[in-house]
């Protein structure tokens, strides 16, 4: 009487199949090294712009650890996952793209089977597509051109995600609605986009900023109070901020007052017939 | 006995005996009545665009012996009946000629934007021949796991106005030309932290480059004249603030008349005494307005100052005989507020006894303050760094010294000696030695006098300073009035020099007859050689006002200075 498992669990009926490797995949490259059937028991795979026929490209073993890379038919490096021989062991190897995207998850039968790779001995060990092809269902496609997911920055950085631009140093942003007429429309029709304007205002207060701990605010003259012996008056700058004063002769035909300005200042002052202007 | 037989079923090969990826639900059965066969369809993996509908389904498909095609067409739900009101769209296609690779990924050729996939042939596409197509997404709709749709992704495409350029591309690079800057940072937006690409104008880039300076665009020579920073430049003609000492013409408005500042409101007080009589000139344009004109006059003729014209007068005098004093006119000494400080010693300790001084034996220092900036010892161990010409300390210079030294780089570095109460008829005299200042350091050392809080605001300090100024060469008579220093005498000097030490003294003197005023005379000695040896005097202090109690010490602006003694007399050797 022949015994058959009819309901096995989905990890244990992918252990010892070669998925998530295609059944025409040979599991072994040119130089006889194999991927054992329970290396991995499923995966997901999205790398964005990848292609068909995705498959385990490349594996690099280090002393500390091992990298996985996933190729198609148009780049033998699409993404790339890292297994640590040391600290803590997990049965996933997550991947990511050149940029540091998430781009799918392998996921080892355990931990301990993972650590094998080891094995191999350090080096560089390549695999073709017919060796090591993954099944469609864990490919997933994701278009390139479907939108922005990304800037990178002149230094290489790379901003994905929820992306905000920030303006600072004589840089502020502002959010505009933009109207964009449509001329290969017949009817010529304008559609409305959201927009970013970038304002360059500079900063007139930028000595501040140089000299943050010894600046200090001058306070300027606003007004200048006149006392005199019959009163006084509060006299503020006309529209070309000046402030003037007269003399006259009204109280006195041959007055010996006498205001007499300079570069720096006003002299006030009598005539005297010794020591003239005091 | 049991024979154990374990077998180990690949994923494609067990998808040819079920109807995966068409879901269990769909019944395969053709709009002709034939089924589909299970083993043609092994795998795929298709996405689209959620917009055209929810499922995706194959809606004909041949397979013959030269031939492989599959169309596939999304519909709005499962139980979908083709419609004009409810559309499907044929999404991909699958053309292929025979003979297929079983097991190999083909891929879709799509239909519109954004639509991907790949598809599995199974034994069935070399062995058979199929037709038939589906009309319905009931019959043949692919499960979940191998077809789902995507969501659009918020930015589709970047552009500018006006232009047809359009960036669609998955990564943009964005480039950002001189001036400007792009950087990643974190900032804190809605409580949460963030990455960010921060935009903003590099100052250091631009700032004295002349090919900055014609990358952003700046006219020949506008730098030169009075734009000092790219902030400036940018900021437009009208971004010139006199608060922040931005105005492009260098001129700005009056902070002070006489080293008399405002009130807290802006107004300051001229007040008009004796004969004076003031008069307002009222605005025409507008009579409401605050005048804007004073006019002065003096109820007074010359004739009153004048001796009567005679020659010889009606007594027999000439004029150089003459003992005429004119009418006296009533003088208010209007004097400003005063700068105020303790007019006694602290702790009520005695007046110190002169000549005082202090060698910092064992780095200890009595009644020194410090008023602004850092300061601290130095136990100086080696030959080359001792002051070996402290005659006034030791006739020979020890195997080890103490020194004071000031630190901040960014802050006035004022120690002052509080035990006495006085800085009329006092000498002081102190060695000091300058450092090469880096960062924004300066490289300076000097004496302060008459130090005090002003008047108006204790936080600040108003004093004179005698300071050695290595940048410019120059040893200054410097005011500070709490706001800003005002040159009262610069003397040129050749060849300062730094890591060398220097005699400063300092001697100010009151004078009493005809009026009292104040004169001051300094010196700066080089020790090591002769190359320095000034004495600058008398030069009259205008501003140092009764009482002239503020305190005396040591000085640097934003400088790293060794000090090595302080020496003060009431003897004045100058």
């Amino acid at each position: 009487m022949s015994e058959r498992i009819l309901y096995p669990e989905w990890r244990d009926q992918n252990r010892d199949t070669k998925y998530p490797f295609s059944d025409s995949a040979k599991m072994r490259n040119r130089h006889g090294v194999v991927i054992p059937n329970n290396l991995f028991v499923d995966a997901i795979i999205h790398p964005i712009g990848g292609r068909e026929r995705m498959y385990l490209s490349r594996v690099i073993i280090q002393y500390d650890r091992a990298v996985l890379f996933i190729g198609d038919v148009g780049a033998r490096e699409r993404c790339f996952g890292i297994i640590p021989f040391s600290g803590t062991l997990s049965d996933k190897v997550e991947l990511q793209d050149q940029f540091g995207r998430p781009a799918g998850l392998l996921l080892g039968s355990d931990s301990s089977n993972l650590l094998n790779l080891a094995s191999w001995g350090q080096g560089s060990h390549e695999f073709d597509i017919e060796d090591s092809e993954f099944c469609a269902n864990v490919c997933v496609p994701l278009p390139v051109n479907g939108g922005i997911r990304g800037f990178i920055l002149e230094d290489g950085t790379y901003v994905s995600g929820d992306v905000w631009f920030v303006g600072e140093n004589g840089v502020i942003l502002d959010y505009v609605t933009v109207e964009r007429r449509d001329f290969t429309a017949e009817d010529n029709q304008t559609e409305t986009l959201d927009g970013i304007v970038i304002n360059v205002v500079g900063d007139p207060l930028f000595k501040r900023k140089f000299c943050d701990n010894v600046f200090q605010t001058p306070r300027f003259i606003k007004r200048i109070k006149v006392i005199g012996p019959n009163g006084q008056i509060i006299l503020t700058p006309d529209p070309q901020g000046n402030i003037n004063f007269y003399t006259s002769n009204r109280l006195s035909s041959d007055s010996p007052l006498r205001l007499i300005g300079t570069e720096n200042g006003i002299i006030v002052g009598v005539v005297s017939p010794y020591h003239g202007p005091q | 006995m049991s024979t154990g037989n374990t077998i180990n079923v690949h994923w494609y090969s067990i998808n040819e005996s079920i109807n995966y990826p068409i879901d269990d639900l769909a019944d395969c059965i053709t709009d002709q009545g034939n089924r589909l066969p299970s083993n043609i369809l092994v795998d795929a993996n298709i996405r689209w665009p959620s917009e055209l509908g929810d499922v995706v389904f194959l809606s004909n498909i041949t397979v013959n012996q030269n031939l492989v095609s599959l169309v596939f067409q999304t519909a709005p739900s499962i139980d979908s009946v083709p419609s004009p009101s409810v559309p499907f769209y044929p999404i991909c296609v699958v053309n292929l000629r025979q003979p297929v690779i079983e097991n190999r990924h083909y891929p879709v050729r799509p239909f519109r934007n954004n639509v991907g996939g790949w598809l599995v042939f199974g034994s069935g596409i070399r062995d058979q021949s199929f037709t038939g197509s589906f009309s319905a997404p009931k019959q043949s709709f692919l499960c979940p796991k191998a077809a789902r749709p995507i969501r659009r992704l918020q930015t589709e495409e970047i552009s500018t106005p006006h232009s047809e350029e359009v960036i669609t591309g998955d990564i943009v690079y964005l480039k950002f030309n001189p001036p400007l800057y792009g950087r990643k940072g974190q900032v804190v937006i809605d409580s949460q932290q963030r990455d960010v690409i921060v935009i903003g104008l590099d100052e250091i880039i631009s700032k004295g480059s002349s090919v900055a300076q014609a990358a952003i665009g700046a006219k020949e020579g506008e730098i030169q004249q009075g734009i000092s920073s790219v902030y400036h430049l940018f900021s437009g003609p009208c971004g010139d603030r006199p608060e922040s000492g931005t105005c492009r013409s260098g001129k700005t408005a009056i902070e002070f008349i006489n080293g008399v500042g405002p009130d807290c409101n802006g107004e300051i007080t001229i007040e008009f005494a004796g004969c004076a009589q003031i008069g307002k000139i009222n605005n025409i344009t507008s009579p409401t307005d605050p005048p804007t004109s004073v006019v002065l006059e003096c109820d007074a003729s010359s004739s009153e100052l004048c001796p009567p014209p005679y020659l010889p007068d009606q007594d027999g005098i000439l004029p150089a005989e003459s003992t005429y004093t004119p009418p006296s006119f009533i003088f208010f000494d209007v004097t400003p507020p005063q700068d105020s400080e303790p007019t006694a010693p602290p702790n009520n300790d005695p007046p110190p006894s002169f000549p005082h001084l202090q060698c910092f034996t064992g780095c200890s220092i009595n009644n020194f303050e410090i008023r602004s900036g850092q300061w601290t010892s130095v136990n100086l161990t080696s030959s080359s760094e001792i002051d070996q010409w402290r005659t006034r300390c030791e006739s020979s210079p020890p195997p080890s010294q103490c020194i004071y030294q000031s630190l901040s780089l960014s802050l006035p570095n004022i120690y002052v000696w509080t035990a006495d109460v006085d800085t009329a008829d006092r000498y002081y005299e102190t060695h000091f030695k300058m450092f090469l200042g880096s960062g924004g350091a300066k490289t300076n050392g000097g004496i302060i006098f008459n130090c005090r809080q002003k008047y108006n605001n204790p936080d600040k300090w108003v004093f004179h300073t005698v300071l050695a100024d290595y940048e410019q060469q120059k040893l200054l008579l410097l005011f500070f009035n709490g706001n800003s220093f005002s040159t009262i005498h610069s003397t040129q000097l050749f060849n300062l020099q730094t890591n060398k030490w220097y005699q400063l003294g300092v001697q100010i003197k009151k004078i009493t007859s005809p009026s009292t005023t104040f004169e001051t005379h300094f010196q700066l000695k080089s020790l090591s050689d002769n190359s320095i040896n000034v004495t600058v005097g008398p030069i009259t202090l205008s501003n140092y006002f009764n009482p002239h109690v503020g305190k005396s010490g040591l000085f640097s602006l934003q400088a790293k200075t060794d000090f090595s003694y302080w020496f003060v007399d009431n003897q004045l050797p100058l």
